[in-house]
């Protein structure tokens, strides 16, 4: 198809480079520098898409972000994205993209139908119309408005692009490369500021790169070019086009997404990151964000070929299309009429300028001289035409009329160009917790009272002439380099422009047709996204939604991707008619991120997947992994979770490795466990604080386990401490808690008893440790350690002593987590794996047996050991666990020990430790199964407790549980029960000690 | 005996990651140092011990004879030397003084990062500002550098050491290496 609309000349194209791409399956041409929109415009393609509600054909109305309804479906597989503007898709070779809310197809749409029942979906409808039956709702009614309303498609393959994120500093950000931007930019970057630019667009220029203007004697393209090549220039400027800034938050941290390679052709972007997540940190933000045009309110005024003035400005100028060759212009303003000279140099006739104001500015007169009828105090009351408009019908205003009796007269045209003035772009503003001011002279909500350090400059900040904007920027730039502590050695600039006054706009909310608004089978549409109308808003007023963030709640305005940019400025005057209220008091809602929607590739960067979350493994890992083990996450740290045999099934593996520690010797790698070195005078003293138990008279050489509680009494971490000197220990604590216990001692230690003379040093990684377990340990530290004497009277339970161990020094703590004579040997850290080879060389002679975090818990819990965060979750204390033996009734005071005199925390029916046997010595209870004293109460069952950890023992022969029960320790012998889906276990209440009572197995073989 | 005779690093089988601008350090002499720096015994003894000046100001480096301490926080330093025996000489304070000494040679490995986009690579890393007018060569830095905990010293123009705990070692080289493939 030949490309029917492009202009010979002019613009910021290349009509040398062809661009081929598809829309709806079928060829077009383009060429470099369009949008999918322009390209689509040039050809000759104005029905793009259809409504969200009513099906009702729609087309291109922007050329910018504020674009409310062409969204396409862009690329196809895993490279498709749904519900692309087709204003912001630069064209490249081989784009193919297609229409979204349509089926079958975009001419024939089945939905269309709805249309016929408009009535029926007004505003709030959902909530009415489908509330009976009840049960229709999740079977029929869902579905099929799901279907019939959705966007675009999810691709529903892995997405094949990079994504990253990067951080940047800057003195002066400056959002939005236009006229008032580059100015801001370049005085502060002169002053030596670091400045970053960041610029939606693909070059910089905003608003001036779709207008004819001269500055300083260049037309406006060479007067940014030398703007930019000076800027380029400096060192400490950064300019990031393609960049959208979608979030401002607190203390100037700004968030943009940068498009690095979507304007790409698709076999061109491999290797790089498509998207890129920028974290800004500013001293100083200049939001020179520009102004969206508003559409005007009025009859069927959705059709294809009805756009807004500036955007048809744009495609003339910036891209040389135009959107149509017969055009009407409707206004409220004298800007507007600049796009109806720039259409008709361009080649398009104007048929008519229809002005609601009786008396228009002097363009009217220029207008006039070049040939154009103009109707002053006229509005179009009426249109036609199904998939592009082909005529309007005009009338006289009639101030205040809720309908217009002057005669009608209709006007053929294939493009209808509409401004109903411009809002200042404040959604960032607003963001970040800016408060806005409705200003009545200039009829738009603007940047009123400020709480971060920024400047708004330009139409931004309503200021509309582009000589104001020019100097906003200055001013912006040199204030904000100033503050940011820069001076300067250059004058301020003063550029010098020929530009027209673009004047300022009557409001002019809504215009009726022959008949009021809502009645007949006109709609004025209002958010073209959401098809919501201005009868959608009276109704909702009527129904006493009269708040703006209730209307907007109610009837969906503002609500959709394009976060109501053309459409929320027109809903508030509306509303403001309705309730006959000043705008002044009708308050404007909350913009929130993102400004643009953004993707989920963007957002995540190279946080996917292995990078997600930091992995953390010892020095001995690769061990692991070479023989076979399984993994589990602790923390961030990957475990070895058991070491399967060939052939072998979890439960096999397990019993292996239980029973060789029980009957031989184990080996388990032991190095994440934390430790902190504690030193100094009083570190006795701060143990017996933090600790439940006693720690002053520990003597040196010895180690003692102790429980750690928060203020409120409940178990927070567990370990053992070696006394390594009088003034010298060495803790350890569980590995998932290591970091939290680091920062609970020194938050103690800087905040509450700053006068005790205490250091802590983490040590986790300074140490590898390798414990070996089971009756047969000592015989194989006694083959590495020729030299120690290891009998149990020379190095007994609890101890630790330093020594040569296969040839490296190592502490040696001679404790104990299976109930089995047990050594953990520590050495500095990248000797583990020496160390670990030569235990497992050494030890071969006894089947040393490599053991996982299963068995170590299968075998604590077999002695009863509590796991912190297993038996405990937050809500136990000590007491509960049955541990009161390590609660020192001596020491004044420490952590915790308060909270236990409470009602609560005293009383004897609390869920406390216990052990649980299965009546089915085959049946492992499910950990976390409630359980229930009586089998046959009624639903809901009064719940008594849960099963925290439950395993088979092969040393028992058996299956173990242990449970937290309601007075669970005086019911030691009955029975209790695990209801079960499609079955009950019965138990019997045990203590939580199974094997080896009386201790008898820690000294192992002498 | 040496020190590190049986040490083996994380990064052993690891080459793939590195390149000129991404290196691993050797092993070297660590300790961590607590104690009162408004308590001249403390200094005067750490001079003397060290022929080292221990930086008062936030995030500084000072160097002393064949070692030098990195600024960790108002009591605490990081002192690197290239003698083993660094912890030895501090293992005697005089009577009454409190400080600790913390050999803690194996608990972190450095890295470094050096070339014309070091600094785009830390940036892909870190939240903090690398720039020269913020940061530069004798600064010292603890903070998250790809989520793990990490200390960033800048050595000169455009090399930086970066610290990291064993455990992370791995991770923040695969992701650095990562990061450097767009410039390579």
């Amino acid at each position: 198809m030949s490309r029917v609309n492009r202009t010979s000349a002019g613009g910021r194209v290349d009509r040398q480079k062809i661009l081929n791409f598809t829309f709806n399956g079928v060829r077009y041409t383009g060429i470099q520098g369009d949008t999918l929109a322009s390209a689509l415009l040039a050809n000759g393609v104005y029905l793009v898409g259809r409504s969200f509600k009513y099906h009702r054909p729609r087309g291109i109305v922007a050329a910018g972000a504020e674009e409310p309804g062409a969204m396409v479906q862009l690329e196809e597989g895993a490279e498709t994205q749904p519900n692309i503007r087709a204003t912001q898709i630069e064209l490249y070779e081989g784009l193919k993209a297609s229409s979204v809310n349509v089926w079958p197809s975009v001419d024939f749409d089945i939905s269309a139908v709805n249309g016929l029942f408009a009535k029926i979906m007004t505003a709030g409808f959902y909530n009415k119309t489908f509330m009976w039956p009840k049960s229709f709702w999740m079977k029929f009614y869902e579905p099929v408005i799901r279907r019939a309303a959705g966007w675009g498609r999810a691709p529903e393959e892995r997405d094949p692009d990079l994504y990253d994120h990067r951080h940047i500093h800057a003195d002066v950000v400056v959002v939005g490369a236009g006229p008032a931007g580059l100015m801001a930019a370049l005085e502060a970057a002169r002053a030596g500021a670091r400045v970053l630019v960041v610029d939606e667009q693909s070059e910089p220029g905003g608003r001036l790169l779709s207008e004819k203007r001269v500055i300083d004697d260049l037309p406006s393209e060479e007067w940014i070019a030398s703007i930019v090549e000076e800027l380029d220039s400096l060192d400490e400027v950064t300019i990031l086009s393609r960049t959208v800034l979608f979030g401002y938050y607190d203390q100037n941290y700004l968030c943009a997404v940068e498009h690095r390679t979507d304007h790409l052709p698709l076999a061109n972007r491999s290797g790089q990151a498509r998207q890129r997540t920028w974290h800004i940190r500013a001293k100083e933000v200049i939001l020179a964000t520009g102004a969206h045009e508003r559409p005007l309110v009025f009859a069927d005024n959705d059709r294809p070929g009805i756009m807004l003035a500036g955007s048809v400005q744009s495609y003339v100028n910036r891209y040389g299309v135009l959107p149509g060759k017969q055009m009407v212009l409707f206004t409220n303003n004298d800007g507007a009429y600049e796009a109806a000279l720039d259409m008709k140099a361009g080649g398009a006739a104007i048929k008519v300028i229809v002005d609601v104001r009786k008396e228009p500015g002097s363009v009217a007169d220029e207008a006039e001289a070049a040939g154009i009828e103009v109707l002053k105090g006229y509005a179009i009351t009426a249109t036609r035409g199904r998939k592009r408009i082909s005529s309007v019908e005009v009338r006289t205003v009639q101030k205040g009329a809720r309908q217009y009796t002057s005669a009608g007269r209709w006007i053929e045209c294939d493009l209808l160009a509409m401004s109903g003035g411009w809002s200042p772009v404040v959604h960032l503003f607003s963001q970040s917790q800016g408060k806005l001011a409705f200003n009545e002279e200039k009829s738009c909500y603007l940047p009123d009272k400020s709480v971060q350090k920024q400047r708004v400059a330009g139409s931004a900040g309503g200021e509309f002439s582009l000589a104001a904007c020019l100097n906003d920027g200055v001013f912006a730039g040199r204030a904000a380099a100033k503050e940011a502590g820069f001076l300067f050695k250059t004058p301020p600039l003063e550029p010098v422009v020929e530009a027209p006054d673009p004047g300022l706009p009557e409001p002019f909310w809504i215009v009726p047709g022959s008949v009021p608004v809502g009645e007949g089978s006109a709609k004025h549409f209002v958010d073209l996204q959401n098809d919501t109308t201005a009868a959608d808003i009276a109704l909702a007023t009527r129904e006493g939604f009269e708040s703006s963030e209730h209307v907007k709640r109610y009837t969906l305005t503002g609500f959709g991707t394009d976060q109501g940019k053309t459409s929320n400025i027109n809903a508030l005057g509306i509303l403001s008619g309705l309730l006959d209220k000043p705008m002044t008091d009708i308050g404007t809602t909350t913009f929130r991120p993102p400004y643009t929607p953004v993707s989920f590739g963007a957002l995540a960067g190279r946080n996917l997947g292995r990078w997600s979350d930091p992995v953390r493994v010892t020095s001995i890992h690769d061990w692991h992994v070479d023989n076979g083990a399984l993994f589990e996450n602790v923390g961030q740290w990957h475990r070895p979770w058991y070491y399967p045999k060939e052939e072998e099934t979890m439960q096999q593996s397990l019993n292996r490795e239980c029973l060789s520690v029980r009957k031989g010797v184990g080996v388990l790698d032991a190095s994440t466990l934390g430790k902190i070195d504690i030193k100094g005078p009083d570190a006795a003293e701060f143990l017996n604080r933090m600790y439940t138990n006693a720690w002053a008279k520990l003597g040196v050489g010895r180690v003692r386990y102790g429980l750690m509680c928060h203020e409120d009494g409940m178990v927070f971490d567990d370990g053992t401490t070696a006394r390594l000197a009088e003034d010298h220990f060495l803790m350890t604590t569980t590995t998932g808690n290591a970091a939290q216990v680091l920062d609970w001692l020194e938050d103690y230690l800087q905040t509450e008893w700053p006068d005790l003379k205490v250091y802590c040093t983490s040590v986790t990684e300074q140490w590898a440790t390798v414990s070996i377990a089971g009756p047969k340990a000592r015989k194989l530290l006694g083959k590495l350690a020729p030299d120690m004497d290891l009998s149990p009277e020379a190095f007994p339970f609890m101890s630790f002593q330093e020594g040569t161990v296969a040839g490296m020094e190592a502490r040696i703590f001679r404790i104990s987590f299976t109930g089995e004579l047990s050594f953990e040997i520590n050495v500095p850290w990248h000797a583990g794996h020496a160390l670990w080879d030569a235990v497992m060389e050494a030890g071969a002679e006894y089947n040393i047996t490599p053991y996982g975090t299963e068995s170590m818990h299968i075998l604590r819990a077999e002695k009863g050991f509590i796991i912190v965060g297993q038996e405990t979750d937050g809500t136990t204390t000590p007491q509960d666990l049955g541990m009161d033996w390590i609660i020192s009734k001596k020491k004044p005071d420490y952590i915790g020990k308060r909270s236990w005199s409470r009602e609560d925390t005293s009383s004897s029916d609390r869920k406390q430790l216990v052990g649980l046997l299965t009546e089915n010595k085959d049946e492992v209870l499910p950990e976390g199964a409630q359980l229930v004293f009586d089998r046959y109460a009624p639903v809901p069952m009064p719940m008594v407790g849960h099963v925290t950890s439950s395993y088979y023992s092969a040393a028992l022969g058996r299956s173990i549980a242990l449970a937290l029960v309601k007075g669970g320790q005086a019911k030691e012998g009955e029975v209790i029960f695990a209801p079960l889906e499609g079955k009950t276990v019965r138990a019997k209440i045990t203590g939580p000690v199974f094997y080896d009572k009386e201790g008898e197995k820690l000294d192992g073989e002498v | 005996m040496g020190k590190f005779e049986h040490w083996h690093s994380p990064f052993e089988g690891q080459e793939n990651l590195f390149s000129d601008a991404l290196k691993a350090q050797p092993f070297t002499a660590q300790v961590n140092l607590r104690g009162n720096p408004d308590d001249g015994v403390f200094n005067g003894w750490v001079k003397d011990s060290l022929d080292l000046e221990l930086p008062l100001e936030p995030n500084r480096i000072s160097e002393g004879k064949g070692c030098k301490a990195l600024w960790l926080g108002p009591d605490e330093w990081l002192v690197i030397g290239s003698d083993e025996g660094l912890a030895s000489d501090l293992s005697s304070p005089p009577d009454g003084l409190h400080s600790a000494v913390t050999d803690v040679s194996a608990n972190r490995v450095i890295l470094e990062l050096s070339g014309p986009h070091a600094r785009d690579v830390l940036s892909k890393s870190c939240e903090l500002d690398f720039h020269p007018r913020v940061f530069g060569t004798g600064m010292v830095v603890q903070t998250l550098l790809a989520k793990s905990q990490a200390i960033i010293e800048q050595v000169g123009g455009d090399r930086y050491h970066l610290y990291v705990r064993n455990s992370f070692a791995r991770y923040v080289a695969e992701w650095l290496s990562d990061a450097l493939l767009e410039f390579q």
